[in-house]
């Protein structure tokens, strides 16, 4: 037994360091002016967002000062409708978004471009492109 | 001459030195060595059990209490750490933060990937 208390305090410290740190949800208000910069276009939405969608946004704004100038701004131009899906269709588009990458480079190179050419061709014919943002 | 001692000559030389000793001194030798024994023992009592000893939420004073507290905070830590294992298993699972983001900034709109 005289070994214990050393046991106990490791243990102690194990438990300290399990316990969860992770970014959990909070009001608009609460947000630090750098989460509020990186989630902005949800500034009117975000005290209606369910706590476990306010927690993965969260995560996300934490690697927003990472990404590049033209990824900060897709992400921002995609944040509300990415909102605005249910959770069963976020968990769909994850499942095909991984499937897709497991397609050989070229093929989802020649999606891209042919995407990216039927935008072209919407631009130029005034058709509106697809509400769920580029 | 100096020349050093070595282990056994030292234990030699304190046995005899001790067997010189009167009895009275002898006598306060073991006491004291029985005292501070006794107090590493207390500290050496988990500082938890320590805390709630000193402050009189408990009495351990028998071996027999002090097992059954340790073993109490041992399975009390035990469930902390199993509960903070499961939370960080569950956060894991649900941390999709990385294929969000490539998902939010690939170069194929979100439609793409939306039924």
């Amino acid at each position: 037994m005289r070994v214990l208390p050393r046991v106990f305090q490791t243990l102690l410290l194990l438990a300290l360091f399990c316990l969860p740190l992770a970014a959990f949800s909070a009001p608009w208000e609460a947000l630090t002016p750098q989460q509020k910069e990186a989630l902005a276009p949800l500034s009117g939405t975000w005290n209606s967002l369910s706590e476990v969608q306010q927690t993965n946004f969260l995560a996300i704004a934490k690697r927003y000062p990472k990404l590049n100038a033209q990824q900060q701004q897709r992400l921002h131009a995609r944040m509300q409708t990415w909102s605005t899906l249910t959770p069963e269709q976020r968990k769909r588009a994850r499942e095909k978004y991984k499937a897709f990458s497991k397609v050989p480079k070229e093929t989802r190179e020649a999606v891209k471009k042919m995407v990216q050419e039927q935008q072209t061709n919407q631009a130029a014919s005034g058709v509106q492109p697809a509400a769920t943002g580029h | 001459m100096n020349r050093k001692l070595n282990t056994r000559e030292i234990k030699q030389l304190l046995d005899r030195s001790a067997a010189q000793i009167d009895k009275n001194t002898l006598e306060k030798l073991a006491s004291a060595r029985r005292t501070a024994v006794q107090y590493q023992q207390t500290t050496q009592q988990a500082p938890v059990l320590a805390w709630l000893t000193q402050h009189g939420l408990i009495h351990s004073h028998s071996t027999h209490n002090r097992k059954v507290w340790n073993f109490g905070i041992a399975a009390l830590l035990a469930l902390v750490l199993l509960g903070g294992g499961l939370y960080w298993q569950h956060a894991y699972e649900h941390d999709h933060s990385d294929i969000d983001i490539a998902i939010l900034t690939d170069d194929l709109p979100v439609d793409m990937y939306v039924d």
